[in-house]
């Protein structure tokens, strides 16, 4: 056992998307 | 070391978004790893009496992660897919067991980029150049080591590079990178990145 089980690398699309939601977030309310 | 002049970056970078325009993807890293890793991939260097160690319920070694490159080397193959190269930058929570000081965190946050490829020699001058590159866009004074001995096992030859400020005394290390068996990447500590900034009336 290496990664713990239930975490995982978030790439690709997926990763694309939380980080657009973020700054969305951030921006909002700032 | 020798100070040397600003290298000419490889590509125009002139804006926050260097890593993409570059062609690097994000991935966003677990903060939980398991001890295996570290013991395995940094062995006998000082990272590992440097962790946040501990058992999760079941007793298993867990540990916060102390850097990330260790966990893309490991998951190389996997993050590669059919793909011969990717590259993938990420912003990440680190954890280091060690006394506190000035630019020194024991939770801090490392901007990373790691290129998986099968030519390690040419990842690592890429790496060196959009590290320099990200540097220059911010108009940093910096000193470039490209033959430093790295603490961490897995840099081929044992040694890698490192860029230093002046203006922040002992802890002067602002990234550390190098090639390894799977491609090559840095790590830029992202505090001491903003101590050296301000050290230099940047921001």
């Amino acid at each position: 056992m290496t990664m713990i089980r239930g975490t995982r690398f978030i790439v690709g699309k997926e990763a694309a998307q939380i980080r657009a939601l973020e700054t969305r977030f951030r921006s909002y309310l700032h | 070391m020798a100070r040397r002049p600003r290298k000419f970056a490889l590509w125009k970078l002139d804006s926050g978004a260097i890593f993409i325009n570059v062609g690097a993807e994000e991935a966003i890293v677990p903060a939980l790893w398991s001890q295996d890793t570290f013991i395995q991939k940094a062995g006998g260097s000082e990272i590992i009496g440097q962790m946040w160690t501990f058992p999760d319920k079941k007793g298993r070694a867990c540990c916060l992660i102390p850097e990330a490159t260790a966990l893309f080397q490991e998951r190389c193959s996997e993050l590669l897919g059919r793909q011969e190269e990717r590259m993938l930058f990420y912003i990440a929570r680190c954890y280091r067991y060690e006394r506190p000081q000035a630019g020194r965190y024991r939770e801090f946050s490392q901007l990373g980029l790691e290129y998986l490829c099968p030519d390690p020699e040419l990842a690592v001058k890429r790496s060196q150049a959009i590290v320099t590159g990200f540097f220059d866009s911010l108009g940093l004074r910096y000193e470039i080591d490209d033959s430093a001995r790295r603490g961490l096992s897995y840099y081929l030859n044992g040694r890698g590079f490192e860029i230093r400020c002046t203006e922040l005394g002992a802890q002067q290390q602002v990234v550390g990178g190098g090639a390894y068996r799977e491609g090559a990447g840095f790590g830029i500590g992202a505090e001491r990145l903003l101590l050296a900034m301000t050290a230099q009336g940047l921001v």
